[in-house]
């Protein structure tokens, strides 16, 4: 049986009407570009497309709780690589983590963490992943160590970045 | 010589094509000379031996399972690589869990194809 990828990766480049008067990119367009490229690498990797989702099936996802750090400007122009990966998966919902580095990833530039909640698209409420949907995720899900929390994983991979 | 990276990628693919309901984008995966072989021929009434021999019997059997089937989703679990062939294992239509069996061709084009699927979960 063939693994799948669980760390997923792709680059895009910043856009002018994203940035702002000192040509960085708008805090508030991080999360934007981040969960972007992770529909992306979904549809690409996977075959997994959350729109066709949302609507052959009427089930999506809705954020419930982001946290995100901004560790180094994205500037206009500039390629970004953008990595992504599932943290956690339960019956409720989804925890998932981006982060974006300069193209060659010697700098990373922002680390989010992502809640997401199973959402009922036409009864407009949370409910249960089904057991094919917790069965793909499964495959893909990749864990950090038990007891991880954001400010510690800001830490350790600014550590990561500071030693290379 | 077909990868473990090619049939993932393959079959990534392959269930994005069916899921964004893109026929002629589900038809690029498909030699001309295919045979397919699948019980939903029967269930659907194409025809009573299970098996379809060209390209465009294939397509107009796609189209008609697409009409038949609006809210058609495949959800990828597993994708098994051996010589020259792969298995794709997948959520199907009506809940079905489903495996294919594909052969590959020397153009990366899927020559031979056997479907093989569970009973409905609510049947």
């Amino acid at each position: 049986m063939n693994t799948f990828k669980k760390e997923l990766e792709s680059t895009v480049k910043i856009r002018f009407p994203d940035c702002d008067a000192f040509q960085h990119l708008h805090n508030s367009r991080y999360i934007d570009y981040m969960i972007n490229a992770r529909e992306d690498q979904l549809l690409e990797s996977y075959g997994f497309d959350v729109y066709a989702l949302a609507a052959q099936k009427g089930v999506g996802w809705v954020a419930a709780q982001s946290q995100i750090s901004y560790l180094a400007p994205a500037m206009i122009m500039e390629e970004v690589t953008i990595q992504t990966r599932l943290l956690t998966a339960t019956e409720k919902g989804l925890m998932l983590e981006a982060r974006m580095w300069d193209r060659d990833k010697q700098v990373v530039k922002a680390l989010l963490w992502t809640k997401l909640v199973h959402f009922d698209l036409s009864l407009r409420r949370s409910r249960l992943h089904s057991q094919e949907l917790m069965e793909f995720f499964d495959q893909i899900v990749y864990p950090l160590e038990p007891g991880v929390s954001f400010d510690s994983r800001v830490n350790e991979i600014r550590q990561q970045y500071l030693s290379k | 010589m077909l990868t473990n990276e090619m049939a993932t990628a393959f079959a990534a693919a392959w269930v994005a094509a069916f899921n964004s309901h893109d026929l002629d984008a589900i038809m690029e995966h498909y030699a001309e000379d295919i045979e397919f072989y699948s019980p939903f021929i029967t269930k659907l009434r194409i025809n009573e031996s299970g098996m379809l021999q060209s390209k465009e019997e294939l397509r107009q059997y796609f189209q008609h399972a697409l009409t038949v089937y609006p809210d058609l989703y495949f959800m990828l679990h597993h994708v098994y690589t051996g010589v020259q062939t792969l298995v794709i294992q997948y959520t199907s239509v009506e809940g079905r869990q489903a495996a294919e069996t594909m052969q590959w061709n020397k153009e990366g084009k899927v020559s031979k194809v056997y479907c093989h699927y569970s009973v409905a979960p609510y049947s």
